[in-house]
Parts: structure tokens; C-alpha cells; sequence
């Protein structure tokens, strides 16, 4: 079973300047460098990325569905452009 | 004090019309029957291109040669990510390819046949790869969100890889008596297959159903059978290419295509192993899956070396600064 | 199309590397979805059409009133001027790696030296092919360090060196009107080119755990057994050359004039 102890990496692709990299694709390779090399090649080579990343699946950290943290629970109406604009800016 | 649960079920958020996304806890059915179609889809784009690899040595221009290796590597890397998609959901891509190879998960009917001629691979590529789009671009609607999202670039691939196919079928139907005799021959071969692709009635698939019902398939075969029709049947008389059934006719009352029933049987036959080419493509992909696996255990040693010395530099650890 | 390029000699040397890609390019497309794994069998498909891309490049200098099919496909073995080294058959993934890494070393000195040279158009084709060969490099260097972790590996590496330095010894024997000009074409003997290429390679093999003998390796810097510079192929091309010729294309095909 050589598969699983080759790691899986995740492929972040940055295709204009300007813009933040995407998730793009993931690849099954023996380390970083060869990551790398691979990802050049296998992701959508009909566009000309600036820059690519890879990282180790295992290295990153992820929510769970149930996590009742992610979002504050109270309404924070006032933060919001729309707000001010339906009460007219009275207080 | 009761902290509300913030987790919805698959059903719930189906209900919802909303996306499946990876870290939603999936239930078995919907886990079993999603990996089942994945592993479907991608062994399929797999065996397709091991049908067109015979004839890449062959292909009979400068233009045509680039364009099938070009159109290959597209779908090695929809069957690579295909099956990544499957490994994320707890599948090894080992077992699946060892599972293929066993003959324990299918592949499409159409990559179980000989392709003897070119025109067999412009046929392949106009017909059959736009048999394949008709459920892949439905599945750019699927509950699972990370499938959905690679049948996006599939989608934009598969395009480049109709238009290829169509440019061979244009060449042979403006061509010589001979090109055009080959064209309608090719036709006659490749159409009863392209019908039976889309699998099953709906009514004697309960599998088909059900995967409808949980948005994994936004389209019934049925539907997609008829929609193909509508897409091809103006397309084949444009190149005053003949439909090869008798009873082949669009029935305004009923408001669809209605066709001669495909043979099941065969169909049932071809795609459980036993199809002219089914064992050959398997026992070369088998072959080179040994041949290349010191290739793979010197990559995981070399792995294995480098964390070893990543470990005792202390310090240079994951570092980004 | 057609781009006069000065000399026969400029021609002479551009169709020998266009020869080179054309068939290099083949025998890389023979991985398609055998490769190792499906992310590599993606790299090999795309340095087969890389290569496939500079014959092109190459060859649309020469064409007069050739078409790019005709010179590409309808010649015989005799006429083709590529290295034996590229039109040797990859049995084994080592070898590709190993051919990958021998080839890929002597075409970018090529190219440098091209880019280096008078000649305006041919410099910046030459520049547009190295672009491409960086990463086929990277490549080779990259698989190198990984195949020599295992026992199997090294001998698997070794045994792909052994067979192939033989079949490197005319990467730079090229015809005499080819090396006579070799001030104007490159800027500087064929001979000096061949002895970097060779340090480099030598080198290289020093640094990975494995014995080559000295026997390969004085080979590849000795008159070669075979030369593909001059029209002396193996079997090799002639069985490459079959494969992609299928004697059943309707008469019309560009590719059917082979066996006519």
C-alpha cells in the first residue's frame, strides 16, 4: 500500500495578479518539491498562473459543520453600510 | 443549559436546496452511492483514454496528434481528480484502481469496444464524449459541492475534446466517397452504444432513483438520453449522416424521442467484463500498474528520508517565515 | 511556410534538432495513462507535446515546399538526422528519466549556444524552446534524486545509464558541413560543447549513490557506434517509425504517403 504513505497536497493557484491564490486541485506526490513540479502540470494549463501553492492536506487546520463559533450569534446590524442607510442616519 | 445544535442533516439541507460541502456529516447511503458514481465517472475517463492511447503513435497529422495527446491528458487528470475527490471521502486510490482492475467497479460501455479505425476516434470524441457531457455537465448541478466544482473544468475540457472529434467527422463527411462510406459505417457502430451509455430505463434502476432523490444526479438517464437526442439528431443531419434505427422518430404527443429498445443484454454483458476489449485494456493497465511500482515505493522512501532529516534539523519545521 | 536561414548548415542543424524533438517527443507519448501515477502520466503527456511544439518551431524553418506533415512524418529512416539516444525505446521509467536527463542537458547547451548566435530569428525560436526546457530539466533532476532511495532504484537507474551513455556518444557528432561552420552556428567547436555536456553528466552521475561503469561512461564521449547525426539509426527508429504509420487511413490522409 505505497499510496498511503504518499501525502496528498492541496494546490492553491493564482491566476492574475492582483487576485489571491484559489484552491484549485489536489495531488498525491512524494513531497513538496515534487508537489510543485507536478501541480505545474496538472492544473488547468490552458491559463498562465502567476504563482502556485502547495501544501500538505494534513498540515491544515479546518472547521467542523457543527461549530457553533464560526460566526458571532448577536446581531451586528450597526457594522453594516445597509443600516445606516434605512434608518436615514437617525439614531 | 442547551447550546442549539448546529449541524443539519443531508435531507434537511437538501430541502434547504443547499450544497453538501466535505465537512458535513454525510450518512452511508449518501457517502456509498456519491463515491459509487465518482468511482464510476473516473474509471471511466481512465479506460476512455486507454481506448484512444492506441492511437496516438497513429494519428495522421502533425495537428491530430497534438490535439489526441493534448485531449488524453485532459482526461488522466479528470480521472486524477476524480479520484482525489474520492480519497478526500475516505477512499484509498490504490484499492479503487485495484478494484477496477479486479473487474469489482465499472466503467462506460463504450470503452469495452475495439477502436479499428481514426474515424473510430473521431466518433469517440464527437459521440461518445458528448454522450459523457450530457451527465457531466448536469453533474455541474450535484449536491456534492467538490464534484460539482471539478465537473466545471471538466465541462470546459470536454468542449475542446467534442470539437476535436467534430473536426475528424467534418473532414470525413465533406471528404471522399470512401471518407464518407467510413463516416456512416463509424455511425452504425457507434450509435446503438452512445444510446445505451446513459445506462437504464429510470424505472429499472432503483440505484438511479434513489440518486436522484438526494440531488447526486441532478438528471435522470431517461433525461438525459432524450437530451443528448435533442443535441445530436440535428448535428448527425447536418452532416447528412443517417440514423441508424428504423423506429428512431421524435413523437410530438408524447413530447420525446422515441427509439428501438437497446439490447440489454449486451449491454449487460459488456459492461460486467466481457466486452472485446475489456480484458486487454485491464491486463496492460494491470501490467503497468507493477511495472511502475518501484517508482512509487522509491517516492515514498524519499519521503520517508526527507522527513527523517527535516526532523533532526530542528527548527526548520513548517516554518513560513 | 518558409524561412531561409542563411546556410545549409543552419539547416542542416536545425532539422537534426527538430528531428531530435520529433522523435523524443513519440517515445514520451507512449506513457500515456501507464505512467507511475496519474499526476506524472500529466507531466509526460505535456513534455511530449512540449517537444512536439519545438520540432514545429524547428521544422517550419525548413519547410519550403514541404508541409509540416510531410517533413515530419514521410521520411525514412535514412533521412532523419536525430540522435539514437531519443529514438531508443523507454522499457523502463528509469530509462525516460535517464534519457530525459541526458538529452535535455545537451539540447539546452544547444539552445544557449543558439541564443547566443547571429542569427536574430533562429536566437529567438531558441529562446522559446529553452523556456520550456527548463522544466524538463527540473524534471529529470527532480526524479533523479528520488528513484536512487530504494535498492531497486539505484539499480534500476544504474542499469538505464549503462544501456544509454552508449547511445549518447553522437548527440554532438553531427555531419562534417555541420561542424566545419561550427564558429558561425554556435561560436564555438561542437567538440568543447560535447566536453561540457560531458562534465556535467559526469558529475551528476557522481553525485547520486550509484556505480556507473567507467566503461558507459567513456562511450558516451567516444565516436559512436551508431550515429543518427549522419543516418546511421538502430532498429529502435524503424520500429518507432512503423508504429506511427497506420497503413489503413484513406489515401487523402497527410500520413498515408508513407507506405505508398
Amino acid at each position: 500500500m505505497t499510496d498511503n504513505t504518499m501525502q496528498a497536497f492541496e494546490v492553491f493557484v493564482q491566476w492574475q495578479r492582483g487576485e489571491s491564490h484559489k484552491h484549485t486541485i489536489t495531488v498525491t506526490a512524494s513531497d513538496t518539491k515534487m508537489a510543485l513540479s507536478l501541480a505545474k502540470r496538472n492544473v488547468d494549463v490552458r491559463n498562465e498562473p502567476v504563482s502556485i501553492w502547495v501544501m500538505p492536506q494534513n498540515a491544515i487546520g479546518r472547521t467542523t459543520a457543527d461549530d457553533a463559533t464560526l460566526t458571532p450569534t448577536i446581531d451586528r446590524e450597526y457594522r453594516n453600510v445597509s443600516w445606516y442607510a434605512e434608518t436615514g442616519g437617525s439614531p | 443549559m442547551h447550546i442549539e445544535e448546529n449541524t443539519l442533516s443531508i435531507e434537511d439541507r437538501l430541502a434547504n436546496e443547499e450544497i453538501i460541502e466535505l465537512g458535513d456529516p454525510l450518512t452511508d447511503e449518501y457517502r456509498d452511492l456519491l463515491c459509487g458514481i465518482i468511482q464510476f465517472t473516473a474509471n471511466s475517463e481512465f479506460m476512455g483514454a486507454f481506448t484512444e492511447r492506441e492511437w496516438i503513435p497513429r494519428a495522421p497529422s502533425y495537428q491530430r496528434k497534438l490535439a489526441l495527446i493534448a485531449k488524453n491528458q485532459d482526461e488522466i487528470g479528470h480521472a486524477q481528480m476524480q479520484y482525489q475527490l474520492a480519497e478526500n471521502l475516505g477512499r484509498d486510490r490504490e484499492e479503487m484502481l485495484t478494484s477496477l482492475l479486479a473487474g469489482n467497479t465499472g466503467f462506460g460501455n463504450a470503452f469495452h469496444y475495439p477502436a479499428d479505425e481514426w474515424i473510430d476516434i473521431g466518433l469517440l470524441a464527437w459521440m461518445l464524449d458528448g454522450a459523457a457531457m450530457q451527465l457531466q455537465h448536469s453533474l455541474m448541478d450535484t449536491s456534492y459541492g467538490p464534484y460539482a466544482r471539478i465537473m466545471r473544468r471538466v465541462c470546459r475540457e470536454e468542449e475542446f475534446h467534442i470539437r476535436h472529434g467534430e473536426h475528424i467527422i467534418r473532414e470525413y463527411a465533406t471528404g471522399s466517397r470512401a471518407k464518407r462510406e467510413r463516416l456512416q459505417a463509424g455511425v452504425d457502430r457507434w450509435w446503438p452504444r452512445a444510446v445505451m451509455f446513459f445506462g437504464l430505463s429510470d424505472d429499472q434502476s432503483e440505484k438511479s432513483k434513489r440518486m436522484v432523490e438526494l440531488g447526486i444526479k441532478p438528471k435522470s438517464n431517461d433525461e438525459l438520453r432524450q437530451q443528448y437526442f435533442d443535441t445530436y439528431v440535428p448535428k448527425l443531419r447536418k452532416y447528412d449522416i443517417e440514423i441508424p434505427d428504423e423506429n428512431f422518430y421524435y413523437d410530438d404527443a408524447a413530447e420525446k424521442w422515441q427509439y428501438t429498445a437497446p439490447d440489454w443484454e449486451e449491454f449487460n454483458t459488456i459492461v460486467s467484463g466481457n466486452g472485446p476489449k475489456t480484458q486487454q485494456r485491464l491486463d496492460r493497465r494491470r501490467t503497468a500498474f507493477e511495472d511502475t511500482a518501484w517508482v512509487r515505493e522509491a517516492m515514498v522512501a524519499y519521503n520517508e528520508d526527507e522527513k527523517a532529516s527535516r526532523f533532526t534539523n530542528s527548527g526548520s519545521i513548517n516554518t513560513i517565515n | 511556410m518558409s524561412v531561409h536561414c542563411g546556410s545549409d548548415a543552419v539547416e542542416q542543424l536545425l532539422l537534426a534538432l527538430a528531428d531530435d524533438e520529433f522523435v523524443a517527443s513519440q517515445r514520451y507519448a507512449e506513457w500515456v495513462t501507464v505512467g507511475p501515477t496519474m499526476e506524472e502520466d500529466n507531466v509526460l503527456s505535456s513534455i511530449a507535446q512540449d517537444e512536439m511544439g519545438h520540432a514545429r518551431l524547428w521544422y517550419e524553418f525548413l519547410e519550403d515546399d514541404q508541409s509540416l506533415d510531410a517533413i515530419g512524418y514521410n521520411r525514412r529512416p535514412d533521412e532523419r538526422r536525430n540522435s539514437v539516444l531519443v529514438e531508443t525505446e523507454h522499457t523502463d521509467f528509469a530509462d525516460t528519466i535517464v534519457i530525459n536527463f541526458l538529452y535535455d542537458t545537451a539540447e539546452q547547451q544547444l539552445l544557449e549556444t543558439l541564443c547566443a548566435g547571429a542569427h536574430e530569428a533562429i536566437a529567438r525560436r531558441a529562446n522559446t524552446i529553452l523556456t520550456e526546457e527548463i522544466f524538463h530539466r527540473e524534471h529529470a533532476e527532480q526524479w533523479l534524486a528520488r528513484l536512487v532511495s530504494t535498492a531497486e532504484g539505484r539499480h534500476r537507474l544504474r542499469n538505464a545509464f549503462e544501456r544509454l551513455l552508449p547511445r549518447s556518444a553522437d548527440l554532438f557528432s553531427f555531419e562534417p558541413a555541420i561542424t566545419n561552420q561550427s564558429a558561425e552556428l554556435i561560436g564555438i567547436p561542437f567538440d568543447e560543447l560535447r566536453d561540457q555536456w560531458f562534465k556535467t553528466v559526469d558529475e551528476t552521475i557522481d553525485s547520486l549513490p550509484i556505480e556507473v561503469s567507467d566503461g558507459a561512461l567513456a562511450a558516451a564521449g567516444s565516436p559512436p557506434e551508431h550515429n543518427g547525426r549522419t543516418g546511421g539509426h538502430t532498429a529502435d527508429l524503424t520500429q518507432l517509425l512503423d508504429s506511427i504509420h497506420a497503413e489503413n487511413l484513406p489515401k487523402d490522409h497527410p500520413a498515408s504517403g508513407y507506405h505508398a
